[in-house]
């Protein structure tokens, strides 16, 4: 069932925060009217935004992350938790020194690449949900965004070098990101 | 509790985590798997809802007065999403028939040990995993180079090759293939086409499957380069339609004198909202109804995916 917001596309999900965010018929104003507030005109008032879209894109992301981790630690030979269990380890004990190790690989390995996304944002993500309104634009604009907005009103060459200086960032983060990581534990390291 | 005894003789017990700790874990697993399903609920139930009674009272987790009238009038009016559900399907099978096909054989030849560029062409696919031109010249290849703009290949082409997909592919093919099974049909006499399409597609199924079904929900989800590249309001997707709705609900009666009233009354009377929410629901329920025939394949390719990285 968590997976399921990972087959959402942003469309849905623009939908589905309308459905909760709209200024009159929405769900959370309805809750806060009943509550005795005042309704929020959600998509006019930029300072609640940033938290909204680390949720949702946290809310899409979780099942497809659960079943990265999820299908590493099946394939944890089950041996070791066996001689564990026979040494008398407790389930916190194999938890911490068995399964946390053998997903350290994979935990380095999506972090580098999380990192390596820094630069770069969801675009459905910031200009589906965000609904392109106007009040947001201070939280809801970043490089992709920007990109597209000068593309569709043909200032060409402005977008054509943000696009460019975004790939760079993207790429140094990588390659910084790794080293690092190299600098730290050299067996974990990408590249 | 009859196996609590055996709990406690075995080994098991080791095992066992503190009840408190168990009800937190499960509690918070509840939760999450309840926020994960609960907005697509709300979707559902806006879709059922009387027009009437938005407008009185606004949406709600369940709906206060059930009603249909959203996909009648969908089912009534037929033509704009028929024809965006048609676009979808024909994009979608279409698409992935393609992609796989494409990434297959490419993945194919760059695992080759004695091909000669396979150390460059795989670094060719490789860089735009990292670095990559960005939208701008993608943009400008599509439409002016290869003239793609409105046209139905600007939804199929653009997702069909993956650098991530060739790569998965590649891994798959050097880890399960023996080497010597493609010499044996080579001495057999087999050309490479044939080596290809009847000895290392039919044991490379689970990845094809994996990426073929990446490519599904990718072409069924998207509506990114629907908004880039398509004007016609004929070419539009369903994505694209729900799009096009969410700023413009009113976009739904634009045939109307097909249907024998005028626009103006067709727009008062149709079911805004849940007709908006209902064609979300069209949406979703392929995928929701799929998915769980699919879940298998599709662990095991991110795991296919995540080791190689």
């Amino acid at each position: 069932m968590m997976f399921l917001p990972y087959f959402l596309s942003w469309v849905v999900v623009s939908a589905v925060g309308w459905a909760f965010l709209s200024f009159d018929k929405g769900i959370v104003n309805q809750m806060l009217v009943s509550m005795g507030s005042d309704p929020v005109n959600w998509y006019m008032e930029p300072e609640y935004w940033p938290f909204f879209l680390i949720l949702l894109n946290v809310w899409k992301g979780l099942g497809y992350g659960m079943i990265i981790y999820l299908a590493t630690i099946t394939s944890i030979d089950s041996t070791y938790y066996e001689a564990a269990v026979i040494d008398g380890a407790s389930i916190w004990q194999q938890t911490r020194f068995i399964t946390l190790p053998m997903l350290k690989l994979v935990i380095v390995m999506m972090f580098i690449l999380a990192v390596g996304r820094i630069f770069y944002t969801d675009f459905g993500l910031f200009y589906q949900v965000t609904r392109d309104s106007n009040s947001l634009f201070n939280v809801s604009t970043t490089i992709d965004v920007m990109v597209y907005k000068q593309l569709k009103t043909a200032t060409v060459g402005m977008a054509s070098a943000a696009a460019f200086v975004q790939s760079v960032l993207g790429c140094a983060t990588i390659l910084i990101a790794n080293w690092i990581v190299r600098k730290i534990d050299p067996e974990s390291a990408m590249m | 509790m009859s196996t609590r005894t055996a709990y406690d003789t075995g080994l098991e017990k080791f095992n066992r985590t503190h009840r408190v700790v168990d009800v937190i874990f499960h509690l918070i697993f509840i939760v999450l798997a309840l926020i994960c399903v609960i907005p697509v609920v709300v979707v559902l139930s806006i879709s059922f809802s009387s027009e009437d009674s938005i407008r009185e009272t606004g949406y709600h987790l369940l709906p206060t007065v059930l009603s249909g009238d959203a996909y009648a009038y969908i089912a009534k009016q037929g033509t704009t999403i028929l024809r965006a559900l048609g676009v979808s399907v024909l994009v979608t099978v279409i698409g992935t028939v393609l992609g796989v096909l494409l990434t297959a054989s490419m993945g194919y030849v760059i695992s080759r040990p004695n091909y000669k560029l396979k150390g460059f062409l795989t670094w060719i696919v490789f860089i735009p995993m990292v670095f990559n031109g960005g939208l701008v010249s993608s943009y400008f290849i599509n439409t002016n180079l290869l003239g793609l703009k409105d046209s139905i290949w600007a939804l199929i082409l653009p997702l069909a090759v993956s650098s991530f997909n060739v790569i998965i592919c590649k891994t798959f093919f050097k880890s399960t293939i023996p080497d010597g099974l493609i010499e044996s049909a080579e001495i057999d006499g087999a050309s490479q086409l044939r080596i290809f399409f009847s000895i290392v597609l039919p044991i490379s199924l689970p990845v094809i499957a994996t990426i073929g079904l990446f490519l599904c929900f990718a072409y069924w989800n998207d509506w990114f380069q629907s908004m880039l590249y398509i004007d016609n309001q004929n070419l539009y997707s369903l994505q694209a339609l729900l799009n096009s709705l969410m700023s413009n609900v009113d976009a739904l009666a634009k045939n109307a004198a097909s249907m024998g009233v005028s626009y103006a009354v067709l727009v008062a009377t149709m079911p805004k909202e849940s007709a908006r929410m209902a064609v979300a629901i069209l949406i979703v329920l392929p995928v929701a109804c799929a998915y769980p025939f699919f879940q298998k394949y599709f662990i095991s390719g991110l795991t296919v995916g995540a080791v190689k990285g």
